[in-house]
């Protein structure tokens, strides 16, 4: 896209304008790739500035490679931070074992998985996955990365990248049929 | 897509891409925080180019300078002898060289005359007083069966000699058997006369040589400069088919003996492919998406008719593609090397030696060749480069072989075929199982000062 050329090029040179249209366009899409990583909204705002500050350090140096390639590009940027705040804080983003899983249930369960519940109840129950799980589902799912980038980024191997979202789907699936059936749903597992 | 399955699909379609708009108060922050950053990196964009355009004047004035104090020894070692020495050699009137000194041998015509070429040996204020009989006195010699006069100076130091030049005339009515030599040529400060004929108008080599000069004074030691071209060829690349790369440059050394040591700036053009996977998803073409319905009542048929709003809306295929694209890209580097040779064999015209060291590559500019891939109306999901990137700082350990052909007293022309080793390799991550190495031949001119 044309547009979004002229407008990166604008930013380079430091036009105030381009900056604020910038920070319009891509801040949504950014702050709701974060959200998916970190639990609290100032945190992933400031994940966001800093993000931000990375973008605009690396632009010129960004090759533009038709549309959608910067946002993909922006995207990796404010999930390796984030990933990063998460080591900071301390969060394992590596294999949980302490997560009760079973493995009969669970085949029960995927069987019978549908698809009624809004995209905010869905969310939701992913936000509230352990952070190793979420992690994992997020960047396998919605980032597209492939198991052994995962395994790269997080430390870890392959199997157990693997592991880890298979288990991640099935609590998931879990929680979901939980809340389907108006059972009573409660957040076993802390975020 | 390794793994994926109906239930990721189904969450991947569902939720989708969250986007949640930051609130007023954060927007402004972050807007501030993104312009002060902007007027740093400006800043620090402008403060290099200054450093860089001061690092490019004082590396031209370093040359400068070589260049000058290079002419001006050169000049006073080729003539041997400055208007102070020739203020020295005036021994009829006994004071300070008021006009060109001259020494002359009355009984047989014989003359030599020595005339400065300075502005200020008129004044005479350059030189010690040659009255003085402790630094001056006269030396009578024989020429030809005759006596001839002299002066020589004993305790004049080279640093005490003020810069200058003059011209030995040889006079048509000079016997050709007789004329002298000023001594600091020979590396003393008197004046002899030698059985040769200074012949105005022929090449310095030949004067060299009459004057019995050995060859080797051929390779004066000091400073030379040179301008360079060197192929290389490397092996243990990622990429087989660019293997040329293309180096010039301009390089200074400095020679005492059979050593030297050369460094200098050479421009350093590689090109090399890298790989792309893109990943996307294919444009499957344009559905008409139901905007809106408004119903607006007809009076007059008595019935409700709908207007349907549509708009286009791209439709892409959930199945994610993989398409991988070469793309070619220059890369320009700075080279500043720093090599130590030996002349192990030194001939009339043609010396042969060792050269060894290092070498400092710093990457300076990529420039991409080739188009991007036109994915048209796809969507790109991401783009994974699969060629690792390249460094931007690597040393490298030179080996070679040093041929020099001296083509006149200043010029030469020198051959130099190289091996190369990588030290780091050039890409960051270790991409190739060895590290690179090459083999290179340099070509230079070379201008001695």
């Amino acid at each position: 896209m044309k547009n979004e050329q002229e407008l990166i090029k604008r930013c380079i040179k430091g036009d105030g304008r381009a900056l604020a249209t910038f920070y319009d366009s891509y801040a949504p899409i950014l702050l709701g790739a974060c959200l998916r990583y970190v639990a609290t909204r100032s945190d992933a705002e400031d994940i966001l500035q800093e993000a931000f500050i990375k973008i605009l350090h690396n632009l010129p140096r960004f090759e533009y490679r038709g549309e959608g390639a910067l946002v993909a590009w922006m995207r990796r940027i404010i999930v390796n931070l984030a990933l990063n705040f998460l080591r900071k804080k301390g969060k394992n983003l590596l294999i949980d074992e302490q997560i009760l899983y079973h493995e009969a249930e669970n085949r029960a369960l995927e069987e019978e998985a549908t698809g009624e519940l809004t995209p905010d109840e869905i969310h939701q129950l992913i936000s509230e996955l352990p952070v190793g799980y979420r992690t994992v589902l997020n960047l396998f799912v919605f980032e597209k990365y492939s198991h052994s980038e995962i395994a790269e980024l997080l430390g870890c191997s392959e199997s157990n990248s693997k592991s880890q979202l298979l288990r991640a789907r099935a609590l998931l699936k879990k929680n979901m049929m939980i809340l389907m059936s108006n059972k009573e749903y409660i957040p076993v597992y802390g975020k | 897509m390794e793994n994926k399955d109906s239930f990721f699909d189904f969450l991947d379609g569902t939720v989708g891409p969250v986007i949640v708009r930051p609130g007023e108060e954060t927007r402004r922050k972050h807007l501030e925080a993104m312009e002060k950053e902007m007027i740093r990196l400006r800043r620090i964009r402008y403060r290099n180019r200054g450093l860089g355009v001061l690092g490019a004047l004082l590396i031209a004035s370093i040359f400068m300078v070589i260049f000058l104090k290079g002419g001006i020894e050169t000049s006073t070692e080729r003539h041997g002898v400055n208007s102070s020495e020739l203020s020295q050699l005036n021994p009829v009137r006994g004071e300070k060289g008021v006009q060109p000194a001259s020494l002359s041998t009355p009984e047989n015509g014989m003359e030599s005359n020595v005339r400065s070429n300075s502005d200020n040996h008129e004044t005479g204020e350059s030189g010690p007083d040659i009255s003085d009989p402790s630094t001056t006195k006269l030396v009578v010699g024989e020429s030809s069966g005759k006596i001839v006069r002299k002066m020589e100076s004993t305790n004049i130091s080279r640093t005490d000699i003020p810069s200058g030049r003059i011209d030995m005339i040889h006079p048509l009515q000079m016997k050709p058997s007789t004329h002298f030599i000023l001594g600091s040529e020979l590396g003393s400060s008197q004046i002899r006369p030698v059985p040769d004929v200074i012949v105005s108008g022929i090449s310095d080599m030949e004067q060299e040589e009459r004057k019995g000069v050995s060859r080797k004074k051929l390779r004066l030691p000091g400073f030379s400069f040179g301008l360079n071209y060197t192929p290389e060829y490397m092996f243990n690349t990622l990429d087989q088919t660019d293997k040329l790369v293309h180096n010039t440059g301009l390089e200074i050394a400095w020679r005492k003996g059979p050593f030297t040591l050369r460094t200098g700036l050479s421009l350093s053009v590689a090109t090399g492919v890298t790989e792309l996977a893109y990943h996307f998803n294919e444009n499957l073409g344009v559905m008409q998406k139901l905007d809106s319905v408004v119903f607006v009542f007809d009076a007059n048929g008595r019935k409700i008719v709908p207007s349907w709003f549509f708009s286009d809306q791209q439709v892409f295929d959930t199945a994610e593609d993989v398409s991988v694209s070469r793309i070619r890209k220059r890369y320009m580097y700075l080279q500043i090397p720093l090599i130590l040779g030996y002349d192990f064999l030194e001939m009339e015209r043609i010396s042969f030696g060792l050269r060894a060291g290092p070498v400092l590559q710093i990457l300076t500019s990529t420039r991409q060749l080739d188009n991007e891939p036109d994915y048209q109306n796809n969507r790109i999901i991401r783009i994974n480069q699969l060629t690792p990137g390249r460094l931007t700082t690597h040393w490298q350990a030179l080996f070679g072989l040093n041929v020099s052909v001296i083509l006149s007293r200043r010029l030469s022309l020198e051959a130099e075929p190289h091996v190369k080793y990588y030290f780091n390799s050039v890409y960051e991550k270790a991409a190739t199982t060895g590290k690179p190495w090459s083999i290179e031949l340099r070509t230079a001119l070379i201008y001695k000062f």
